[in-house]
């Protein structure tokens, strides 16, 4: 409770000052999910569960078919090392994480950014929408919209939180920017934009402009085009992720290298998620370990 | 109660009638209206949600979403994959296209399935024109087309400029429709000109050459596709299924001809370089604009047979046994069970002559009863004069083995003639 309330104070008091870009300590990635890959299959299998992070998942009981309502009906649910399933019994969430051993971040259908912990719940930004954390969890990144504003045309903007700084800072203020991932051990966020009119990768860091990554001077898609991820996205280390890419029912892995902007298919699959050595991802209901040191070596190569 | 007659009067004293505006696609239902507040929906009825800004038109994935009005192209945006709810890929809308009609007036069309023929940005776009396929990219829930009609947008300024506006009139919107003819709800798809001509295309089959199939670099295949002509245009003059993108493994496009419903192959010889997986994309066009569901051929590329390893001309890659010289494309069947001409059958329908008038029919490696009785000759022990299926007996070597020959065509090309 205590520690919740001080987390609030001491992002409002900063929320105006942007990080500097000097190096940062490099915070090693997050432990080895505890959840079991037997389990990680399951959950992948059970339609119900929209997302997962770590050993915290997003049950939904049901979606309005065929609409943008924005009332689908979601709890978090913590999983627990033997499968056992804890849900919060909210009906009201769209997206939730696990920021440390105490806490979740939750996000709420009405656009409130919560974290929670020890069963209470402290608001860290409202308007919000698509909250993503870091795998060190350091930061939380996520869209935000002008007040009372949300999805659908209103002009939004990527945000950034700095959870051992107190900073809050504008990751990119472009309308068309969506799906931040944080880059582990830095202030560099992964995101997706459609400034183009084409949907591309991008990294954003303070004080410099977003580098383009991925279908650079493309305008339409075509055979080379690289597709973006949705939600799922795992990172091998600070420079190399392997994300799933659902296009039309269907879904497909692919591995990015953010420093040379190099992609490259990796084959049918989804829900991947950082394992020692690479990657662990359902592929045809199993889950199977993709080599990480393949996937740099493939890299490489790739256009 | 009060409030809802406050609302009425509101909404009959708002801006000017917009569009008109033709259903942007199939038939279909509707998920849910723009919310007039207090989850109301033009009707006064609850098929809305809070703050729903357009019509969701509950379409499946990938059916042809048109232009409601001529128009031109203010915003699109393309490449997203399957969204979610609160999803904010495309500022919500995922991949959509927004047309500006001139007066302030526009419409959207959004959570289109990414590659679909998406116009680009500026394009004058006619009535009825197809501009991409419905998906679920974005902040959505499921496949369906969200609809929105905007009025007082600027010209210059933000496609998302102005307010939206109910097409549908009803008791708790509008007083006058939007739409061409609203049909007591269900409006239909005449354009304001009157047409409601519509160029759709669906991919019905690979009729040869699936996808991976391994052909040999400089080697021409032939590739079928069979495509239906799902819109309501008749295809002929100025209908083409052409190259998009990827190699065109040398051909051209292929002219196109079938009435609505219809469905017809198309083809063309290609010849493919290289090496590896290489996929070809090609599209129905309407005089060079393209429509339908785009199709392709993938093909596993190898190169050239360096060597042939049983010497009959033809090497690894199109030969389907390379160790058995009287196996290989162009061969000529025998009655053996063997498909010796890799075309993927064996025997292919073989007969051979028998009895001077007869004929005998190859089936499962063996060769059936002649057709015609006759007397045995010396060392045969059955009712007809040859039997064996080497097609060699005690009548004479040389007319036999030109009936054998003869008999090793395919009866359906050319009927056994003795």
């Amino acid at each position: 409770m205590l520690r919740g309330t001080a987390l609030v104070v001491m992002l409002g008091a900063a929320c105006a000052t942007p990080p500097g870009t000097e190096a940062t300590s490099r915070a090693p990635l997050g432990p080895r999910p505890a959840v079991t890959a037997a389990t990680w299959a399951a959950l992948a299998a059970d339609p119900s569960i929209a997302a997962i992070d770590g050993d915290v998942a997003l049950a939904c009981a049901s979606a309005p078919a065929g609409t943008d309502a924005s009332a689908p009906r979601c709890d978090a649910v913590v999983i627990g090392a033997d499968g056992a399933r804890a849900p919060l019994g909210r009906d009201d969430l769209l997206a939730a994480a696990r920021l440390d051993a105490t806490r979740l971040v939750l996000m709420t259908a009405g656009g409130e950014l919560r974290v929670r912990a020890g069963g209470v719940e402290q608001v860290l930004a409202r308007d919000a929408r698509d909250p993503r954390v870091a795998p060190d969890r350091r930061l939380i990144a996520f869209t935000q919209y002008p007040a009372g504003g949300g999805p659908g045309g209103a002009p939004g903007r990527l945000v950034a939180l700095d959870l051992d700084r107190g900073a809050r800072w504008v990751i990119a203020d472009d309308p068309l920017a969506s799906s931040p991932f944080p880059i582990p051990g830095g202030d560099q966020v992964l995101y997706v934009s459609a400034r183009t009119g084409l949907a591309a990768l991008y990294v954003a860091e303070p004080g410099l402009a977003p580098r383009q990554l991925t279908n650079r001077g493309r305008r339409a898609v075509d055979a080379a085009f690289v597709p973006v991820p949705g939600r799922e996205l795992a990172w091998l280390d600070a420079s190399h992720a392997v994300y799933t890419a659902t296009y039309d029912g269907v879904a497909r892995l692919w591995a990015v290298d953010v420093a040379t902007g190099a992609a490259r298919e990796l084959g049918p699959g989804r829900r991947p998620r950082a394992v020692a050595g690479g990657v662990e991802a359902v592929i045809a209901g199993a889950v199977r370990v993709l080599d990480g040191a393949a996937i740099v070596a493939a890299l490489e190569v790739a256009p | 109660m009060i409030r809802r007659v406050l609302l009425v009067s509101l909404a009959l004293a708002t801006t000017a009638q917009a569009g008109p505006y033709r259903w942007p696609t199939s038939p279909a239902g509707v998920n849910a209206h723009l919310d007039h507040g207090n989850l109301t929906d033009y009707a006064c009825g609850n098929n809305t949600y809070s703050g729903h800004r357009g019509t969701d038109i509950g379409v499946g994935r990938n059916t042809q979403v048109v232009a409601a009005a001529g128009g031109t192209v203010k915003h699109r945006t393309d490449g997203f994959g399957d969204g979610f709810i609160g999803s904010t890929d495309g500022g919500g809308f995922g991949n959509a296209v927004a047309l500006y009609h001139g007066a302030g007036e526009e419409t959207i069309y959004g959570h289109l399935t990414a590659g679909t023929g998406i116009p680009a940005l500026g394009a004058a776009i006619a009535c009825s024109d197809p501009i991409g396929r419905s998906g679920t990219s974005g902040n959505s829930s499921g496949p369906h087309l969200h609809f929105e009609t905007r009025v007082a947008v600027s010209e210059t300024g933000s496609y998302y400029s102005g307010q939206a506006e109910d097409p549908y009139a009803g008791p708790c919107s509008v007083a006058v429709s939007a739409w061409t003819n609203q049909n007591g709800g269900a409006p239909t798809a005449t354009c304001a000109g009157g047409s409601t001509l519509v160029d759709d295309a669906a991919f019905v089959a690979d009729v040869t050459i699936p996808d991976g199939t391994e052909v040999v670099a400089g080697v021409p295949f032939v590739k079928t596709w069979r495509l239906r002509n799902r819109g309501t245009s008749t295809w002929g003059a100025g209908y083409q299924l052409a190259h998009l993108d990827g190699p065109d493994f040398g051909a051209a496009a292929i002219a196109a001809a079938a009435a609505p419903g219809a469905e017809v192959e198309l083809t063309a010889t290609m010849t493919a370089t290289g090496s590896g997986v290489v996929r070809s994309r090609w599209r129905m066009t309407h005089d060079g604009t393209g429509f339908g569901e785009i199709v392709w051929v993938e093909v596993a590329v190898v190169a050239a047979p360096s060597t042939d390893a049983d010497g009959d001309g033809v090497g690894p890659g199109q030969d389907c046994d390379d160790a058995d010289p009287a196996t290989h494309p162009g061969a000529i069947e025998d009655c053996d069970g063997v498909d010796r001409d890799c075309d993927g059958a064996s025997d292919d329908g073989l007969t051979r002559a028998c009895c001077d008038t007869g004929l005998e029919a190859c089936s499962g490696g063996a060769w059936g009863a002649c057709s015609v009785e006759c007397a045995p000759v010396d060392g045969d022990e059955g009712g007809c004069c040859q039997t064996g299926g080497d097609g060699v007996g005690a009548a004479g070597l040389g007319g036999l083995a030109l009936a054998a020959l003869v008999a090793r065509r395919r009866t359906a090309r050319a009927p056994a003639r003795v």
